[in-house]
């Protein structure tokens, strides 16, 4: 879609009065737009109804985003005004004066994100004379590190993010210095200073993100302007805030948009060079020249995204006892049958066949990411699924593979859990398990050799962000939708009304991990369920009712007399609209906004679940000290 | 639109597209201070816009002093 095109589709939403509407399609339209049309685009979205579009579509969310920084901030707010909608994000953005930061940090976050743009004035600026040595910059930079380390811990308390960017060092200030090894103390003393910063991100501060602008600006076109700096006080030029706003934007996705789960590749002239059906597959190009080379690195850079937690399947237009031989046997290929969790390779256009990588998997098509070098497919994609995030990378120019691969970020994340890291090999395992599955004549009996066992634990500090994923990522199974960021979770464990029950299941093939959580909550004779959510990789083998049957026996054992729960159907949790009635809930009225209500006497719970072995480690109601949880109870059947 | 030169009509347009302003040959002459919206972070995205059409530099103080949009106009099509 051309720049004027795109403009002219987002203008007449707007002079129609349907942008709040029509929300979802300015990510649509904006899916390939450059960061510099993206912020064109977000000029135009001045004046929108947020709260009409969050109305309009109350999946997506709403985010009150905060700008600050040393110098004028408020070129950046258009710009993220359009990177957030280009995320699916309602960002209602307001931009502070400028060089207003140690103001605006001074009292706890009201924004949901605050971004603190740093530059090098905010340090010189803390020097006290007009004439300086490396020594005077290495006490303002401690100044400032401190202050913001203050500034940052008080200013996150109350739940806020906090995104602070470095703040790198031009020449105009290097080349002050005329002493050879003196300038490059200096550069030490500033890189120390960038490495403080950079440290506060690293989790020593919840809530607090560092953007490195180093990388940025060292990719990005002149990254200064003279004349916006004095004249205007805006220290980086467009190229680099166009920059910075896209990067911005990928860390408010990772914090609060729908995680991307699985990257599936093309094969010719994606993942290697060449092409199979022609030339076999010692014809292909991964190693050596041009073509090699690139490939190779493209596909250390799949394996490398592969290592932590991204799940990698294949979708190819070809024979596939022909791709099955490459990916298995061929010398120089990295990433090889055992790393892709599934394959799909048929002649069928890839819009009809790259829904099956979801399915055969068991996640949503809206967690794939899509690699192409056909425009013509990553085209049909785009369009008939545009759910499905897509990349273009040109078969002509195969250098440039990985940086695509990387630039829009799809799968950055807050943090990234040894649960994350160990899930491709569980996906890997449900393969292994459908083929044990082959081998027996009843459903029951499978189940029966699998040997589940269910245990309900007693979360710890450690299982916080596991938590807030589960709720965060899980679509289908998912009774309220509510989710949970990690302020949310703690919250929650620290509240002595509420019982968080989190599950793991094992069997005889491993480990599934912390696959569910439900949220109780108890108010006299009754115990509420706020919400239940579990992975579908574990569907269909009757741990959901073992687990309902367990909280309901929990319930009963500590003198409830009644469990009400809610059930808010989505798009996509359809597949839990009759779990409440089919264990013995009865409805009640509905409570409004969409809420369906249910309620278990406790005079019968549902049958127990034969194959499975249920470890209950729940503890006893009411405000109990850690360390006073029950000890286990085993209930075998 | 020109590459070259920019006449006031141009100018208008792209001063619209630019900073989303609803702004017409009437409001030519009226002083920022009058102007309703005005913010002048506006005139360094105009600034931008001006030197990729026209391929040159924006005399930048030079319109950071105007008062007036007709006074910017007259600077950068000078």
């Amino acid at each position: 879609m051309s720049a004027d095109t795109t403009l002219d589709a987002v203008r007449k939403l707007r002079d129609s009065g349907r942008l709040a509407d029509h929300w979802p399609e300015l990510a649509r339209l904006l899916a390939t737009a450059d960061p510099a049309l993206t912020a064109r685009a977000g000029a135009l979205l001045a004046g929108v109804d947020h709260a009409a579009a969050h109305r309009a579509h109350p999946g997506l969310p709403l985010l009150d985003v905060a700008l600050t920084g040393s110098g004028t901030v408020s070129p950046l707010a258009t710009r993220l005004t359009g990177e957030l909608a280009r995320q699916q994000i309602i960002g209602r953005v307001t931009a502070g004066d400028p060089g207003g930061y140690a103001l605006a940090l001074a009292e706890p976050a009201t924004a949901d994100v605050t971004l603190c743009v740093l530059d090098a004035s905010a340090v010189f600026d803390r020097v006290p004379h007009p004439v300086w040595t490396a020594d005077d910059v290495a006490a303002a930079c401690d100044g400032l590190l401190a202050q913001l380390d203050a500034a940052a811990r008080s200013y996150t308390a109350g739940g806020g993010a906090l995104v602070l960017t470095t703040a790198p060092l031009w020449p105009l200030w290097t080349d002050q210095i005329l002493d050879l090894r003196e300038r490059a103390r200096l550069g030490a003393v500033w890189h120390r200073f960038t490495a403080g910063l950079l440290e506060l991100g690293t989790g020593a501060v919840e809530g607090l993100y560092v953007i490195d602008l180093d990388p940025v600006a060292a990719a990005t076109g002149p990254a200064r302007d003279p004349r916006l700096e004095i004249y205007a006080h805006i220290a980086y030029s467009d190229a680099l805030l166009d920059a910075l706003a896209r990067r911005f934007a990928h860390l408010v996705r990772a914090l609060h948009g729908r995680p991307r789960k699985s990257l599936v590749l093309d094969l010719d002239g994606t993942l290697w060079g060449g092409t199979l059906a022609e030339s076999g597959g010692s014809g292909l190009d991964m190693a050596e020249g041009f073509r090699g080379e690139s490939h190779r690195r493209f596909q250390r850079v799949a394996a490398q995204l592969g290592s932590q937690g991204v799940l990698l399947a294949v979708c190819s237009k070809n024979d596939p006892a022909e791709v099955d031989e490459v990916l298995r046997g061929h010398p120089d290929l990295l990433v090889r049958r055992d790393d892709f969790v599934t394959v799909v390779a048929d002649w069928a256009p890839k819009v009809d066949t790259v829904g099956q990588v979801a399915e055969r998997i068991g996640i949503g098509t809206d967690s794939l990411v899509f690699v192409d070098d056909s425009a013509t497919e990553t085209g049909l994609v785009r369009l008939k699924r545009p759910e499905i995030a897509v990349i273009d990378v040109d078969a002509r120019e195969p250098a440039t593979h990985a940086d695509r691969l990387l630039a829009e970020g799809w799968f950055d994340s807050a943090a990234i859990t040894d649960e994350d890291r160990a899930r491709a090999g569980r996906y890997r395992t449900e393969g292994r398990r459908a083929e044990f599955r082959a081998g027996f004549s009843s459903l029951t009996d499978y189940l029966k050799e699998l040997d589940t066992t269910l245990t309900l634990f007693a979360p710890g500090p450690g299982d916080v962000h596991r938590l807030a994923q589960l709720t965060q990522r899980t679509n289908q199974f998912n009774l309220t939708t509510v989710r949970m960021d990690e302020a949310a979770v703690r919250a929650a464990l620290a509240d002595p009304a509420v019982l968080v029950s989190p599950v793991r299941v094992a069997d005889r093939f491993g480990e599934h991990g912390v696959i569910g959580t439900a949220f109780l909550r108890r108010t006299g004779n009754r115990v509420e369920i706020d919400n239940l959510v579990m992975s579908c990789r574990v569907l269909g083998r009757g741990i959901e009712s073992a687990w309902l049957r367990e909280l309901l026996r929990w319930a009963a054992a500590h003198g409830a007399t009644e469990v009400t729960a809610d059930y808010r159907p989505t798009p996509r949790n359809g597949r839990v609209a009759a779990l409440y009635p089919d264990h013995g809930f009865t409805e009640l009225p509905d409570r409004g906004e969409g809420f369906h209500r249910y309620r278990h006497d406790l005079t019968t719970l549902p049958p127990a679940v034969e194959h499975l072995t249920v470890v209950s480690e729940l503890p006893a109601p009411g405000p109990v000290p850690p360390t006073a949880a029950t000890a286990p109870t085993e209930e075998t059947r | 639109m020109s590459t070259t030169t920019l006449d006031t009509e141009g100018f208008l347009t792209l001063l619209r597209d630019e900073t989303g302003l609803a702004v017409g040959t009437g409001d030519l002459d009226t002083d920022f201070d009058d102007l309703a919206d005005w913010d002048s972070v506006m005139l360094l995205k105009l600034l931008t816009a001006v030197e990729q059409a026209t391929g040159r530099p924006a005399p930048m103080l030079e319109v950071l002093e105007a008062r007036t949009l007709r006074a910017v106009h007259t600077a950068i099509a000078r």
